[in-house]
């Protein structure tokens, strides 16, 4: 098989041909880091490519595949990790020259639990310092979107959405906060899953806000979402935040029929007025085809969506701030412009403002579980736009010049982040330009099989899975 | 909100930790926190006291018990 299409293969494909001893890890972990040798040093996906040390995995595991000693769907599959997550005794900077000499002594939780399904990892993945978003200046090299090299590739899990769409991984892990997941997933045209808050647990994760982070998988199918997070989630005593309810067993789940399930459209999304007239039309088309395979699609309110963005920069900036006030008060100059400027607004903000914050955040939740009382899907289009210029400017102002403008904007992950829900980002159009063009799909808390289920659907109805950028 | 008292003591310490950290404090940093700040602040009182009525702040814990049964 030609080294394209092996690394293009999706896990579940390459996951049977593994155990049906028709392709080599050896060589699937070899075409992906063929691409990334000829791509990266434009993309800057990568911070650090393990190479070596993922070529004698891939070794290891094509022997245990000879000997019938498989460890699952992940065995012998090629991944990366965004570069917050620890990885003992590889450099883990969380994309900060603050962190630049940091190597972990331990793994993190999920790279644990991936090493142990049998997933060999290629390296660690390019991201706004510090998963905060707005980074201008990258001290790693600035990511640049596969479907158009000018274009933003989304913020933070930068790195994860492009190695997984111009075929240089398999899968991913990116961590999601304020949409650090559904921005990029949409921005590539991949498949990316924020998990209900406290689904996958977070210890050896660099934190960037306690109350609102989660980690996730980002794919090239919802299949291979649901068979990474199957691999990722559940209890860890580690993470206190982390859940014990019961993991499901996704990728079986997956394949039943969305028949009856109730689909409700939020009209302070579906209807905002921040809506490019291209996203509108794809998301119209994709109802257009959700109201064949669901049984009920109706519009619902949600007023306190409008009100979602500044709790969520609020609660995120404040956190950070504290995790932060070692190195704010000593090397604060190592930082981006933007990241610098967010972590002293944090520092700033007062105690009551923060509260405030996560009043409406109750309140915000309070209305998002009282619809999907109702709905047991909300769907909306994933971004305003689809891929954005790179940004250019630096400085203090930089992409915050205009948080006025820019708030609004971030309606769309805003309600999923306050309310701790699980959200499924899978493509669903292109714009005129080629640029991919994404749908979100929220759920109630812990119920990503459901999503899972109706984005399988959606996906076998549709072919915007297919596509794959010009690289 | 952004008239309280509390966020002059903010903006203080904001300086401080500039300051600490060899930056200078009259630079433009400093005036874009403040401006940041006002607009997030600004942003946070939209939300009338009559709709925060009876809301307690929400953590991040939230999710995670409730489906614990906590």
């Amino acid at each position: 098989m030609p080294s394209p299409a092996l690394a293009y293969l999706s896990i579940s494909e390459a996951s049977q041909l593994i155990a049906a001893g028709k392709i080599s890890p050896v060589d699937l972990a070899g075409a992906c880091l063929e691409r990334i040798e000829r791509l990266d040093e434009d993309l800057r996906a990568f911070i650090t490519v393990t190479g070596d040390s993922a070529l004698a995995d891939a070794g290891l595991a094509e022997e245990a595949a000879a000997r019938g000693d498989l460890k699952g769907p992940l065995h012998g599959i090629p991944i990366a990790l965004k570069d917050i997550i620890d990885t003992a005794g590889v450099l883990t900077t969380s994309g900060s020259m603050v962190h630049a000499d940091r190597v972990p002594g331990a793994d993190a939780a999920v790279t644990e639990r991936l090493r142990d399904a049998g997933a060999v990892s290629l390296g660690k993945l390019n991201l706004s310092e510090f998963a905060m978003g707005g980074t201008v200046r990258h001290a790693y090299g600035t990511p640049r979107n596969p479907w158009d090299r000018a274009r933003n590739p989304g913020s933070s899990s930068s790195g994860s959405g492009i190695a997984v769409a111009a075929g240089m991984c398999l899968g991913a892990l990116g961590s999601d906060t304020g949409g650090s997941i559904r921005g990029p997933a949409s921005y590539c045209g991949i498949v990316g899953v924020k998990p209900t808050y406290g689904r996958v647990p977070r210890h050896g994760v660099t934190p960037l806000s306690w109350s609102l982070d989660t980690v996730g998988p980002m794919t090239r199918t919802v299949a291979d979402c649901a068979i990474m997070l199957q691999a990722i989630a559940g209890h860890d005593p580690r993470d206190p935040t982390s859940s014990r309810a019961p993991v499901p067993a996704y990728p079986t789940i997956l394949e039943q029929a969305p028949a009856g399930l109730d689909i409700g459209l939020p009209a302070e999304l579906c209807e905002s007025d921040e809506l490019a007239p291209q996203v509108k039309a794809a998301f119209d088309e994709a109802i257009y085809t959700i109201r064949r395979l669901a049984d009920t699609v109706a519009p619902v309110s949600v007023p306190a969506i409008d009100a979602s963005p500044a709790p969520v920069m609020v609660i995120s900036d404040v956190e950070a701030a504290d995790y932060h006030a070692p190195w704010l008060r000593t090397r604060a100059s190592e930082y981006d412009e933007n990241v610098r400027l967010r972590l002293l607004t944090g520092a700033a903000t007062p105690a009551d403002a923060y509260v405030r914050a996560q009043r409406i955040r109750s309140l915000v939740r309070s209305q998002m579980l009282d619809a999907l009382e109702r709905f047991e899907v909300l769907a909306a289009p994933a971004t305003h736009t689809a891929a954005p210029p790179l940004p250019t400017s630096a400085g203090t102002g930089g992409s915050f010049g205009d948080l006025r403008d820019d708030l609004p904007r971030r309606v769309f992950a805003g309600p999923g982040s306050l309310a701790g829900l699980p959200t499924l980002v899978l493509p669903c159009g292109f714009t005129q330009a080629g640029l991919p063009i994404g749908l979100q799909l929220i759920g109630r808390p812990f119920q990503e099989a459901t999503l899972f289920r109706l984005g399988r659907a959606y996906e076998k109805a549709t072919a915007w899975h297919l596509q794959r950028p010009p690289v | 909100m952004n008239d309280k008292p509390n966020t002059a003591t903010g903006l203080e310490r904001a300086r401080q930790l500039a300051e600490t950290s060899g930056i200078d404090p009259s630079g433009p940093l400093l005036a874009a926190v403040e401006e940041r700040l006002g607009i997030l602040l600004s942003e946070l009182d939209l939300v009338s006291e009559e709709q925060l009525q009876g809301v307690e702040p929400a953590t991040g814990f939230s999710a995670a018990s409730e489906a614990d049964g906590a």
